[in-house]
């Protein structure tokens, strides 16, 4: 029976990576509007893989999809992307979706334990249904339109499918301007504008989705190609508007008129870094076998890190975690032991430097261990965008930032279903129903929900950001008046009416929809982040969008702290939020109204906040000239905390404190962890933003 | 218990035997600590250990019966001053009995600890409502002894906050 267990726990964790390679894969492809032929033949392998061990742990009902499924693709494969027509190219990749999530729903029952579908006639004739066109269509139209017979292009030539779009734009952003593939498709929104959808395409295809295709643009540039040269003469003044283009050309692809075999030929030229406007006539065959370098490469790539992995129980890496963090302690004490004060011992501190720094190691392997990026929660939204704004008819982009920041794998477990949330809200109440009051408010007609994701000192900072309709205050206040949350006739800031929408029992939607609004609503994704210490804001404007934050503290992560002292306490301050520490004499120092003080740094006033004051400490250095000042800044908020000397700098390791003194809400004040010293005492950690908006309120 | 009832003897002398039993093996060990010149007990499955000599750091902006926190072997425990806590003034010696309320740790300071006694439930009585307090859920007089201790309910200790 555990063999049973290990084998089914196996099956399990290569379902779940192959699902979610085969998600990334074909929602990349949908995007390019075609499979590469690398593409087909890694969902051909995919396929195999799911029927091969599905017919092992006998799991039939997954076994016969895939079997289907990998069939379809052997047709594909044999006679490539190019015997698809285009109309019937969405039908395709929704039917491999409902595959995807076919797969998903039965592997949930097996870890359910349920009994798995036994009637899957329906999407079996479906799929088969499907085959038959193709194998039908490639034999009644040998001569398809974008099939090039003789040639044999690949299908990834057949993806740019430029010999439809001779007429081109070549555009060169700004350098150093930063996020080249998102300004690349902004430029393409605004040549929406100008231009029908159908009218256009460009290269790279995926600017959307893949961050890598910004060093392709800063070193190629970026291309756009029209149909008809009309429609690029209508566009060129949306590239001229774009504030980050330094400069574009125009340029026809010269096979505009020859025979079309050429065309192919090339168009190829194009992903190569080879700039367009002076393509060289090279054999095709050359140009074939360079275009899917990359895409070899990434699939190569892939298959050795999934290789080189292994699973491991999380409360093995915590307890590994606890040793590391013990020997880190425990070396610092054995080093600066009081014991060997004034000794002379040139092998002992020679071989205690050399044990420091593979402590140092040990830690940083330690603490890497757990931490991985969260693009794989992002990317999962990415699906969820796709099928809403098919479902919902909102054409929606979603911009990935920050996808490669690393956190904790708890955190990442915890801000998972909470981002989903938002993300669905968003869709739902957030981006317009019409795209005409989107036109008319200005805005992109295809609306934009960004979720990035980033670190600061002690905490991970996500925020989904989307450019709807924003929260209609007086909609939410009638609505919470009625719901009870508000008091009718009371007065309520803007601010208390978006706390509104984290209360529970709160939805603003009149219906009740497929993916949001069934009465929980944010409030679960307070409740959520609220169990791991983090904290929910939204901030709106109406008619602008809403950005919802959360932010997330690290509950095990390293840190370069300064330690400070204030009177006999110590205190960490972050080492990444601090600008500058210099001392001061009172003569820099400005009076302001309120009894507040400020100091001049180059040009601008900073507000003095003394640590001693504001922690209410006994004893402590009160002249300004005695002390030190840090000049700190977190986010958007810069100021000076003053303290009475610095002890020193040191790597330490953030340690939450007990929920026992948490409870009297110190988090509020700027105490957001703490961390133990190499003489075993306690060193409290101060969070930067935190203090200011807190002397603030 | 009942004597003069010979009628109903019988049947109140099985159920008295048969509480006596339940109620033998209802003792627990209990430790009793002085603060401020008052006994307290405490269940002792409650108890971890008992720190002299504990550098304290303190935490800021909390109520001053929370003492800070103190490193214990890496581990962050929290620490309340039980004499702040119920309002005394706080005598120079002291020491430091960790405790395990539900997997949450916590240290309280008290003067002195005393001895480890075992107290029936039966013989631990209610508090006179005017004397009430929340942490006490009861009084007892110390086995063998006068003095009379104030049992403390480990649990409400856990939510000193509230």
């Amino acid at each position: 029976m555990s063999m049973n267990n290990d084998m089914l726990e196996a099956y399990l964790f290569e379902m779940h990576s192959l699902l979610e390679q085969l998600d990334d894969l074909v929602l990349a492809a949908e995007e390019a509007h075609t499979f590469s032929q690398d593409d087909v033949n890694e969902i051909f392998r995919i396929m195999h893989t799911i029927k091969g061990s599905s017919a092992m742990m006998e799991f039939n009902s997954l076994m016969t999809i895939a079997h289907r499924i990998e069939d379809l693709f052997f047709v594909i494969r044999e006679k490539t992307m190019d015997a698809i027509s285009d109309e019937l190219k969405p039908e395709m990749f929704d039917l491999i979706f409902q595959s995807i999530d076919f797969f998903r729903e039965e592997i949930e029952k097996v870890e359910t334990n349920q009994p798995l579908s036994t009637s899957i006639d329906t999407f079996l004739d479906k799929i088969n249904s499907f085959s038959a066109k193709i194998s039908g269509e490639a034999e009644d139209e040998p001569a398809a339109p974008s099939a090039q017979p003789g040639s044999a292009p690949t299908a990834e030539e057949a993806a740019f499918a430029s010999a439809e779009f001779p007429f081109g734009l070549h555009v060169y952003f700004d350098e150093g301007v930063g996020m080249e593939n998102l300004r690349a498709m902004m430029l393409i929104n605004s040549v929406k504008d100008y231009c029908e959808e159908s009218q256009f395409d460009y290269y790279p295809p995926d600017v959307q989705m893949n961050p890598e295709t910004a060093n392709f643009i800063i070193d190629n540039g970026f291309y756009i190609r029209f149909r008809t040269a009309g429609d690029r003469e209508e566009a060129i003044p949306a590239v001229k508007d774009n504030g980050a283009v330094k400069n574009w050309q125009v340029f026809d692809a010269p096979e505009a008129s020859p025979a079309p075999a050429q065309k192919a030929a090339a168009v190829a030229v194009e992903p190569e870094p080879v700039p367009v406007e002076e393509p060289s006539p090279a054999p095709a065959a050359v140009q074939q076998s360079a275009a899917p370098t990359a895409a070899q490469q990434s699939a190569a790539k892939q298959a050795h890190v999934k290789e080189s992995l292994i699973s491991v129980s999380l409360s093995k890496l915590d307890s590994l975690m606890a040793v590391i963090s013990e020997i880190v302690i425990t070396e610092a004490q054995v080093t600066a032991s009081p014991d060997l004060k004034g000794l002379k011992l040139d092998n002992f501190t020679k071989a205690a430097r050399q044990l420091r720094s593979l402590t140092d190691n040990l830690q940083d392997v330690g603490l890497s261990l757990r931490m991985v990026p969260v693009s794989a929660t992002f990317q999962k939204m990415k699906r969820i965008v796709r099928d809403m704004s098919k479902k919902l008819k909102k054409e929606t982009n979603l911009v990935l930032v920050g996808e490669d920041t690393e956190v904790d794998k708890t955190v990442v477990d915890s801000i998972s279903d909470p981002i989903m949330h938002i993300v669905r809200n968003s869709m739902d109440h957030g981006i317009e129903s019409d795209r005409a009051e989107r036109i008319a408010a200005g805005k992109d007609p295809a609306g934009k929900i960004i979720l990035s994701a980033r670190q600061t000192g002690g905490e991970v900072i996500i925020e989904v950001i989307d450019d709807g309709q924003g929260v209609d205050d007086d909609a939410v206040l009638n609505k919470a008046i009625r719901q009870g949350l508000a008091q009718p006739g009371a007065e309520y800031s803007h601010k208390d009416i978006l706390n509104f929408l984290l209360m529970p029992g709160f939805s603003t939607n009149t219906e009740v929809t497929e993916y949001s609004g069934r009465g929980v609503g944010m409030d679960v994704v307070k409740s959520n982040v609220e169990s791991v210490g983090g904290t929910v804001t939204i901030t709106s404007e109406r008619g602008k969008g809403m950005t919802t934050t959360l932010r997330i503290p690290l509950n095990m992560s390293i840190m370069d702290g300064m330690e400070v002292a204030v009177g006999d306490s110590i205190f960490t301050v972050p080492i990444s939020d601090i600008q500058q520490i210099f001392k001061v004499s009172d003569i820099n120092i400005i009076q302001d109204a309120t009894h507040g003080e400020m100091v001049k740094i180059v040009d601008n006033f900073y507000s003095i906040v003394r640590a001693k004051e504001f922690y209410q400490l006994n004893g402590g250095v009160d002249n300004l000239d005695e002390g030190v000042l840090l000049w700190v800044e977190s986010g958007d908020n810069s100021f000076c905390l003053f303290v009475d000397e610095l002890i020193g700098e040191q790597q330490v390791v953030v340690k939450p404190l007990p929920d026992y003194v948490n409870n009297y809400g110190i988090k509020n004040y700027g105490v957001s962890g703490c961390t133990i010293l190499g003489d075993g005492s306690i060193s409290i950690i101060l969070d930067v933003a935190t203090i200011y908006s807190s002397q603030n309120n | 218990m009942s004597e003069e009832n010979g009628l109903f003897a019988r049947t109140d002398e099985a159920r008295s035997a048969l509480s006596d039993k339940v109620q033998e093996t209802d003792e627990e060990k209990y430790l009793i600590f002085r603060s401020s010149n008052i006994l307290y007990a405490l269940s002792t499955a409650y108890v971890i250990e008992i720190l002299n000599n504990v550098t304290i750091t303190r935490i800021p902006m909390v109520p001053d019966y929370i003492a800070g926190v103190i490193n214990l072997r890496g581990a962050i425990v929290p620490i309340v001053d039980f004499r702040l806590l119920l309002g005394r003034i706080p005598e120079e010696e002291s020491c430091v009995i960790i405790l395990n309320i539900r997997e949450t740790s916590v240290g309280i300071v008290v003067d002195s600890v005393d001895q480890m006694v075992d107290i029936a439930r039966s013989a631990i009585l209610p508090v006179p409502s005017q004397n009430e307090h929340r942490l006490v859920s009861g009084m007892c007089t110390v086995p063998g002894g006068v003095s009379t201790i104030m049992i403390l309910d480990g649990e409400a200790l856990e939510h000193i906050h509230e």
